[in-house]
């Protein structure tokens, strides 16, 4: 493992909050499932009033929210979304702010990576072939 | 109803974009709570994506919605908080729409990123202020599944590897 694969493992670890809410949204209407027959003006507007509607939930209906969240985390296969986001490929330097951007990723790709082999050599594992779960945080 | 739920007020008291106010407030407790994110992501405020969810469009206009997977879709661009509450939703765009042409429209419209504050996005969306994206041509490290099901591994893995020229001899 580099510091670049670190960074990508947690950064998708981080961002799988937005695959988990897929999840739930799908799960919870189950009208986004189908292909309903209404104007393309309706059709648009179906999602984006389920998301409110799921905010509202979630604001004022703890238990449920949990119930839903507790029937995805049994079934794995709900919340994957078959991307393959590489395939998408779109030039990422030519834009306003990707300099930025890619030397504050290279910044807490660097953070990580220190912080991570200091834990690594604390327990003097920095030898063994660990995986990032290996480590246990506190 | 539909439009009651989609339009103002309802729609806005509940779906918004946190605020530069909003960032005094501090870290999410999902990122400040979990040592593998912080301090490293305390600038990021959810994270963006875009769905395909399925339509019905006028036959004349079915080709534009048919999306890379082969159905005919709306691609839908969402964020949400690591509350798992919905930030923002651009809805309607015909399905072969990439991810990245549907958040510049949204860029251009009424997704305003606080300055300094970012989302996280995969590699199908660009590298600019306001998005943290991965290092592409970097290999996913199998590590983090490893305690997980196998077939969770290979589920989310073989879209991954079918398209990359790199091979994974340890799968």
């Amino acid at each position: 493992m580099n510091k670049e694969e670190l960074f990508n493992l947690r950064h998708a670890s981080a961002r799988n909050v937005i695959e988990r809410i897929f999840g739930v949204l799908k799960r919870r209407f189950r009208i986004l499932l189908l292909s309903p027959e209404y104007t393309m003006d309706i059709q648009a507007r179906i999602p984006a009033a389920l998301c409110a509607i799921h905010n509202f939930i979630r604001t004022h209906d703890h238990d449920e929210a949990a119930q839903v969240e507790a029937e995805l985390a049994t079934d794995p296969h709900s919340n994957l979304d078959y991307e393959n986001p590489e395939q998408q490929g779109i030039p990422d330097d030519e834009l306003d702010g990707s300099r930025d951007m890619k030397e504050a990723r290279d910044h807490i790709a660097r953070h990580m990576w220190d912080d991570y082999q200091a834990i690594l050599q604390e327990r003097g594992m920095l030898d063994s072939d660990s995986d990032e779960d290996d480590i246990e945080y506190d | 109803m539909l439009h009651i739920f989609a339009s103002p007020p309802f729609y806005t008291t509940h779906v918004y974009l946190p605020d530069d106010s909003d960032s005094d407030d501090g870290v999410p407790g999902e990122i400040r709570n979990n040592p593998k994110f912080w301090p490293y992501f305390k600038n990021a405020i959810g994270a963006i994506d875009g769905s395909h969810i399925h339509a019905h469009p006028p036959s004349s206009d079915r080709s534009s919605y048919r999306n890379r997977k082969g159905f005919v879709s709306q691609n839908c661009l969402f964020a949400c908080g690591f509350d798992l509450k919905f930030t923002y939703a651009l809805t309607g765009w015909e399905g072969s729409a990439t991810d990245a042409r549907v958040f510049e429209e949204a860029r251009s419209k009424d997704f305003i990123i606080p300055n300094g504050k970012y989302f996280l996005a995969d590699a199908g969306f660009p590298s600019c202020n306001g998005l943290l994206v991965p290092y592409r041509g970097v290999r996913y490290h199998l590590a983090e599944w490893s305690r997980a099901s196998l077939r969770y591994v290979t589920v989310i893995l073989i879209p991954y590897l079918k398209h990359s020229n790199t091979t994974h001899t340890d799968l």
